[in-house]
């Protein structure tokens, strides 16, 4: 992808001038190495941003001055990339071009104010909204068990044991957030400044001059930019099992293998076509096998995290049918570890996967991702993700396939 | 073939129906990837019709015959050609309708064509259709897992007398194993026929060669009259006001539905519905200060969330929130009711909120398919003039509208341990 790089003192802007769309898309990407708490203190800034700036003092007031610049649609969002936690401030809005002359300085500006411009009273973050926001997080973690899916996943990921560090449970969570005050929450903030990184990317249809408007009104003496690498295995642990009892009417069964000693390429490419081929779509070897054969589940579906080389597969299924849906996950492992890959399979997987990469070129959203993964994941660029996934044969998959191993089994249990 | 423009955005559409009455949208836009949909005229409010006689088949058949839809005599999936193509292809139902649809930035004819087999080649068999029995048995399981949707479901059940709108689209336990293959053949015989199904395509397509497409794929091939749906009388009244279900989650669900009949007004359904849209944002949304006091009360642990559900002549006002206790949540609904009249000042964020939503809507193909399908479904034309139209709007309109909904049916579902 062709892009200007803008590097600044403190961080880098990455403009790309694309007239394919009637939007502008800006991310503004925050990197520091991950801790224990990170997320906590994350999600708490997150929600406290959204609810009001210095300029505007409400919810009401901040939701009526983005109507009036056409609703910049902006989001915070956070995540853990390998070792490393990112906080996100993103924002789409309409070109000037369909809406108003001066609107997109005016956008820029009004989405920056989010972080940039926070309310702040006496060197701390405002009491009472921080009361609102701590509560509504708290409840938030309470509620987790309801969702059987998502809580699950976060159990399992639990087991996992990714970190130097032992991940929270959300009861320890709770504890954790009813600890933090104001003004240590704002501390976090500011240490956001001088301990994160931070990557600014803009697509547009506009001119390079824009980027003038973010110089002129950021600030912060931001770490240099990280390149992410991969979480790396090197030994297979015993595998660790778990087995909750919840009143929902179907069980979530989460199986894990974690790779051992891939290779770059593995990482990059036959991660995932490897769990596209065992549980991706209706084709799949898992969906095939388990549900459109046997009837066993509604879903099954494999998926890769090769920033933790990870593999996880998923299903939602009668508890009566656990044993069963377990054997044929290893089952399938196992044919492919044993060299019995069909290749028409892989070559579909393939076919899908080039047709994501071009229609990528489509969505601004995904155009910024994979820029993003490009400059901050060291992920190839989209030329060259095409020219590689032609040459992928079933034998990758197979050397790949060897190198997982069993490590996590957790099953929410239904009644 | 007529081409049509949508007012304010760069957007064109093709539109065309054939001679046995297939409907076609074509909506060309410069982008790799193409979508197309087939929607076909029956969903979940399907319970009786007349085909001659007057049948009745079990609530959730039109999903069922969704999942069935796939599978084909000569045992072909149709998923695995979408798969084979990398395309994604998929369907889905709801009360009105059901969707087949695929997308990719290739091999748009042979998709196409499968799709097209998809919803004129049933093969239905007693072993294939015990079979999905099962799949979908856990799909309503995975659904009522979920204390939300099983608050929500609670609350519609509640709401109606004799609609089938009562019912999950999904079905019940009892009606997906009264499933047969003779009920599906029959509904299938009376509602998937080109004159009530339409078809949208948008992406980088020549209209005239969809249009010749479908022609030649339909060539010597003939179809039943179209069933006519029998919908029961439904009175203006709630039928359950209020239930608890208990089920073990920490923090009590409270959903509450208001029921309303909108059968008096004269105006289209576009222009209704964009009224009553802005009475949910001007009263409900951030706009108004309702989430500022929302947030701020100790007794709701959450946002209330929002949404307009139209349904035959009534509108129901979903409202659903984590409570502490649902009687305030359901006061501060109460008191925004209460005043219900707008200034143009709101008026005029809310119309800057849609233009916005259209511009970045139409930049992308599949929110672009599904703006012209939904507005086939709900309004059964395409709102060219969607963005005047919403220009249009005033403030006197609304407070004589919002004067004359009556709000004092509702209906509360409330989960708890």
């Amino acid at each position: 992808m062709d892009y200007i790089k803008k590097a600044r003192k403190n961080y880098n802007i990455y403009f790309v001038h694309t007239d394919n769309f009637k939007t502008i898309n800006v991310s503004f990407i925050f990197q520091r190495p991950i801790t224990r708490l990170d997320k906590l203190y994350q999600t708490l800034l997150r929600k406290m941003l959204y609810l009001k700036t210095a300029k505007y003092g409400s919810l009401e007031e901040l939701t009526r001055a983005a109507a009036n610049i056409y609703n910049p649609v902006t989001v915070f969002s956070t995540k853990t990339s390998s070792q490393y936690r990112t906080f996100t401030l993103q924002a789409e809005f309409a070109n000037e071009k369909y809406t108003e002359k001066g609107m997109n300085k005016k956008n820029l500006e009004f989405i920056m104010d989010y972080f940039w411009h926070p309310a702040v009273t006496n060197n701390s973050f405002d009491e009472k909204l921080f009361a609102i926001c701590q509560k509504n997080y708290i409840e938030e973690l309470k509620s987790l068990k309801n969702y059987p899916d998502t809580y699950s996943l976060d159990e399992c990921w639990r087991l996992l044991d990714l970190y130097d560090f032992e991940m929270p449970s959300s009861e320890e969570l709770i504890e954790e957030l009813k600890k933090i005050t104001p003004q240590m929450l704002y501390d976090y903030y500011k240490s956001m400044f001088t301990e994160d990184s931070l990557d600014i990317f803009v697509f547009g249809n506009t001119s390079d001059d824009i980027t003038d408007i973010i110089d002129n009104y950021i600030y912060g003496d931001f770490a240099p930019s990280i390149i992410t690498s991969p979480k790396r295995f090197a030994e297979v642990r015993a595998v660790k099992e778990k087995r909750e009892k919840s009143d929902n009417p179907q069980s979530k069964l989460h199986v894990c293998y974690k790779v051992l000693n891939p290779t770059s390429y593995e990482e990059k490419y036959i991660s995932l076509i490897f769990s596209m081929v065992l549980g991706g779509g209706t084709e799949s070897y898992l969906h095939q096998e388990a549900r459109e054969k046997q009837s066993l589940c509604y879903y099954i579906y494999a998926t890769s995290y090769n920033l933790f080389n990870v593999i996880l597969i998923s299903s939602g299924i009668d508890k009566r049918h656990t044993d069963k849906v377990l054997t044929i996950i290893k089952e399938e492992v196992k044919k492919i570890q044993n060299g019995i890959l069909d290749e028409k399979r892989v070559k579909e997987v393939i076919k899908t996967y080039e047709n994501v990469l071009l229609e990528s070129r489509d969505s601004q959203e995904s155009l910024v991702n994979s820029l993003v993964s490009e400059v901050m994941r060291n992920a190839d660029d989209m030329e060259t993700k095409f020219q590689v996934i032609k040459n992928i044969t079933c034998q990758d998959i197979i050397d790949f396939a060897k190198k997982i191993k069993l490590d996590t089994i957790y099953l929410l249990e239904g009644r | 073939m007529e081409k049509k423009k949508f007012a304010g955005l760069d957007l064109e559409i093709y539109e065309h129906t054939l001679d046995n009455g297939l409907k076609i949208y074509v909506c060309p836009m410069d982008r790799y990837k193409i979508d197309a949909r087939i929607t076909v005229n029956v969903g979940g409010e399907l319970e009786k019709f007349k085909n001659g006689e007057e049948v009745t088949v079990p609530f959730g058949i039109a999903h069922f015959l969704e999942h069935k839809m796939f599978s084909k005599a000569d045992g072909t999936d149709i998923s695995s050609i979408y798969e084979k193509n990398g395309a994604f292809g998929n369907a889905y139902t709801d009360d009105y309708s059901t969707v087949y649809h695929f997308n990719s930035p290739v091999n748009f004819w042979d998709n196409l064509t499968a799709l097209f087999r998809c919803v004129n080649e049933p093969y239905f068999t007693d072993e294939n259709v015990e079979k999905e029995i099962g799949i979908i048995e856990q799909e309503l399981m995975a659904l009522l897992s979920d204390p939300d949707a099983l608050a929500y479901f609670k609350a519609k059940y509640n709401s109606y007398h004799n609609s089938v709108y009562k019912y999950p689209v999904i079905g019940t336990e009892d009606s997906i194993k009264a499933i047969t293959k003779e009920a599906l053949y029959m509904v299938y015989n009376s509602f998937y026929v080109p004159s009530n199904m339409h078809l949208v395509v948008t992406g980088k397509v020549n209209p005239e060669e969809v249009i010749k497409f479908a022609e030649e794929y339909y060539k010597d091939k003939k179809f039943n009259k179209v069933g006519k749906k029998v919908i029961p009388d439904e009175p203006s009244a709630v039928c359950v006001k209020e239930e608890v279900i208990h089920k073990n989650i920490n923090n009590k669900i409270c959903f509450v539905n208001y029921k309303v009949d909108i059968s008096k007004f004269s105006l289209s359904n576009f222009e209704l519905q964009r009224y009553l849209n802005i009475l949910l944002l001007s009263k409900f949304s951030s706009l108004s200060g309702f989430n500022d006091v929302v947030l701020k009360n100790e007794n709701i642990l959450s946002p209330i969330d929002w949404r307009l559900d139209v349904k035959g002549k009534f509108a129901n006002f979903n409202f659903t929130a984590e409570v502490i206790d649902e009687k305030v949540a359901i006061n501060l609904l109460e008191k925004q009711f209460n005043n219900l009249k707008i200034d143009d000042e709101i008026l005029d964020l809310i119309k800057k909120n849609w233009i916005n939503g259209y511009i970045l809507t139409t930049d992308k193909v599949i929110p672009t398919s599904t703006l012209i399908n939904e507005m086939l479904i709900k309004y059964n034309e395409i709102i060219y003039e969607a963005i005047p139209i919403i220009k249009s709007l005033n403030k006197e309109k609304a407070n004589e509208i919002f004067s004359k909904l009556d709000f004092s049916e509702r209906a509360v579902a409330i989960v708890q341990k």
